[in-house]
């Protein structure tokens, strides 16, 4: 079972106090029981003496009538050698044979606690000696009941738990206030650590005083502090480095431009041999170049958050229809494409989307390539398909990152190798999603799945 | 920790236990002194010393305590269990006197040849006996001889152990 802080103080603090307590209890019961019968024994002796040091009618040995006289005088049980006579309350029997051979033996007074019945009972008893001479060979003994001494003793334990029980409310204050003190530090850096993982990096806690906790608040406020200043280092590096993809790309346009309309010049003339081989293939990385530079605008765009979406009602099966009519694939393609009404979206990004999905098919698969259109009341679905070996497991995860190569070895590809993930930013934009996998049969899968409303 | 602390508190507070237990016999200081008056004998109970008294002067003299010890225990003395190892059938004849110092001697009668001699215990019941009166008569005490009249046979001398040895067996 684990308790929390505040319990397990509790518990201490409320332990310390009754083991305290009943020790503290334990050691003064022992204490008041011995001083409440030493009193009782002290007085019973002290009567008992000075009734024997009166004086004693006794000159010679007694008879019996002389022994059972001394015993009523006395209150106590008479002895004399077999002789004994019993006293006022108490008899012969009563009077423990070890304390009577003690007495016989040591000639000395002797006290001895006795219990009869359940009953507690002190016995003293001594030689009747004369003052001048020893002995008289008779002895005395009498017993005194401690009913009162029992009661006074048995009051005690209540007393001591009653103060046990008054300790217990100061330490569970103390306790709770402990725990308070404790607790409240805590709590804050908890409710701190929750803010930060939410992302406020801001978040400073106040810390007061110097003990180990304080110690951890300002340690906390350290480590925010760091967290922030190198988050921000890192955005600004990252803001920086891509703001001059953008700039490289903005100033590579106007350079092609002009590039492209003297290729196509080019192209325009009637060029023979060697001329024409080099004027074709100028032609050709031009056109790819200035793609690429298309693309890295288009991608810059998603960056730096300034890519809008102009969505209106389409009919996503004519649209998958037109994209692969204006590319020329509509030969190569299969299609299945059921009607599923409209949707809203943004014609421009899904045709993007779409042919981006199916040229990478077209280039890194194998035909036949089929595009299958499904939808459900709150979506729609399009699945490109081709016949290829597939996307290996330790490709899929990264197929959208900006100019992965699946093979190191083919470097130069005919895509830019930002086409997929401009798709991916492009369905993005939708609050849609886009996933990499393999059809059953084998052969890579690209689902795309795009809401039918804005929300 | 604190439970094992707990549990030892538990088990020392059960064995010095609760409530009023009882004891063996233990001292309370010395007897009383009653102001008795009497002559002390030195007579036997159950084979241990057994101290009576007889009525008479504390100043009574040594032949006379003698004269009381050869009489015997009385009827109350007997019927409690009280008894001598003096045989019956002595009797003094004839003063204490000290023969050297501190060594005393005195004459008795037997009634007849079958009464036995003393033994060891009578000497010392003799012995105590006498002792208080040579004592208060100033002299120091180195024991006392019985002299068995008719022959002039010397039992003794006998002298007053503090205990008797015990013949409880």
């Amino acid at each position: 079972m684990r308790l929390g802080l505040r319990a397990r103080l509790l518990v201490a603090f409320t332990l310390v106090s009754v083991s305290t307590g009943a020790a503290v209890g334990a050691a003064s019961y022992l204490r008041e029981r011995d001083m409440v019968l030493s009193a009782a024994q002290d007085t019973m002796v002290e009567r008992f003496r000075a009734d024997l040091e009166r004086e004693v009618p006794l000159d010679h040995s007694p008879t019996h009538a002389e022994l059972v006289e001394l015993a009523w005088r006395y209150r106590a049980v008479a002895v004399f050698a077999n002789d004994h006579a019993s006293g006022n309350g108490i008899s012969f029997a009563d009077v423990p044979k070890e304390l009577r051979d003690q007495v016989r033996e040591r000639r000395r007074t002797l006290v001895q606690r006795v219990e009869v019945n359940g009953q507690p009972y002190a016995l003293v008893g001594a030689p009747l000696d004369g003052d001048v001479r020893g002995s008289t060979g008779v002895e005395l003994y009498r017993r005194q009941h401690l009913g009162a001494q029992q009661d006074a003793i048995a009051a005690l334990p209540r007393s001591a738990a009653l103060l046990v029980l008054l300790s217990l409310l100061p330490a569970a204050v103390l306790a709770l206030l402990a725990a308070r003190g404790v607790l409240r530090p805590v709590r804050a850096l908890r409710s701190g650590a929750r803010r930060v993982a939410d992302g406020h990096l801001d978040t400073r806690l106040p810390a007061g005083g110097s003990d180990e906790l304080a110690d951890l608040v300002r340690t906390f406020n350290a480590m925010t502090a760091e967290l922030e200043g190198t988050v921000a280092e890192l955005r600004r590096v990252d803001e920086r480095s891509r703001r001059f993809v953008a700039d490289v790309s903005h100033e590579l346009r106007t350079p092609l431009t002009a590039m492209t309309a003297v290729t196509e010049a080019l192209d325009d003339e009637a060029l023979t041999g060697d001329a024409a081989t080099a004027a074709g293939m100028v032609s050709t990385e031009t056109r790819k170049l200035g793609a690429l530079v298309e693309d890295l605008i288009e991608i810059s765009r998603f960056d730096a958050g300034v890519a809008g979406l102009r969505p209106e009602p389409v009919e996503l099966g004519a649209l998958v229809v037109a994209t692969l009519a204006a590319r020329g694939w509509t030969d190569v393609v299969r299609v299945d494409l059921p009607s599923v009404g409209p949707s809203e979206l943004d014609r421009r990004r899904v045709d993007v989307v779409l042919a981006n999905l199916v040229g990478n098919a077209l280039r890194h698969g194998a035909e036949p390539v089929t595009v299958v259109l499904r939808s459900s009341p709150d979506e729609v679905v399009v699945e490109v398909t081709d016949s290829g070996p597939g996307l290996a497991d330790e490709v899929s995860p990264h197929v959208f990152e900006r100019f992965y190569k699946a093979d190191a070895a083919r470097l130069r590809s005919e895509g830019s190798g930002l086409g997929l993930a401009i798709a991916w930013e492009n369905v993005r934009l939708h609050g849609g999603s886009l996933e990499a996998g393999n059809a059953p049969g084998g052969g890579a899968r690209f689902t795309v799945r795009l809401p039918r409303r804005r929300s | 920790m604190r439970r094992r602390l707990a549990a030892v508190l538990l088990v020392v507070s059960a064995v010095a236990g609760c409530g009023i237990t009882p004891t063996e016999p233990f001292l309370y200081g010395l007897p009383p002194r009653s102001p008795v008056t009497g002559v002390q004998l030195h007579l036997l109970f159950g084979g241990d010393a057994f101290e009576v008294l007889r009525p008479g002067p504390d100043s009574l003299g040594a032949a006379e305590r003698l004269d009381l010890l050869f009489a015997g225990p009385t009827e109350a003395e007997f019927l409690a269990g009280v008894g001598t190892a003096v045989p019956a059938g002595y009797r003094r004849a004839g003063p204490v006197v000290e023969r050297e110092a501190g060594r005393f001697a005195v004459v008795v009668d037997r009634e007849d040849d079958r009464v036995p001699d003393l033994d060891a215990r009578a000497g010392g019941q003799i012995a105590c006996t006498v002792l208080p009166g040579v004592q208060r008569a100033g002299s120091t005490f180195d024991g006392v001889v019985v002299v068995l009249g008719a022959s002039g046979r010397e039992l003794g001398p006998y002298r007053c152990e503090p205990v008797i040895p015990p013949s409880r067996r």
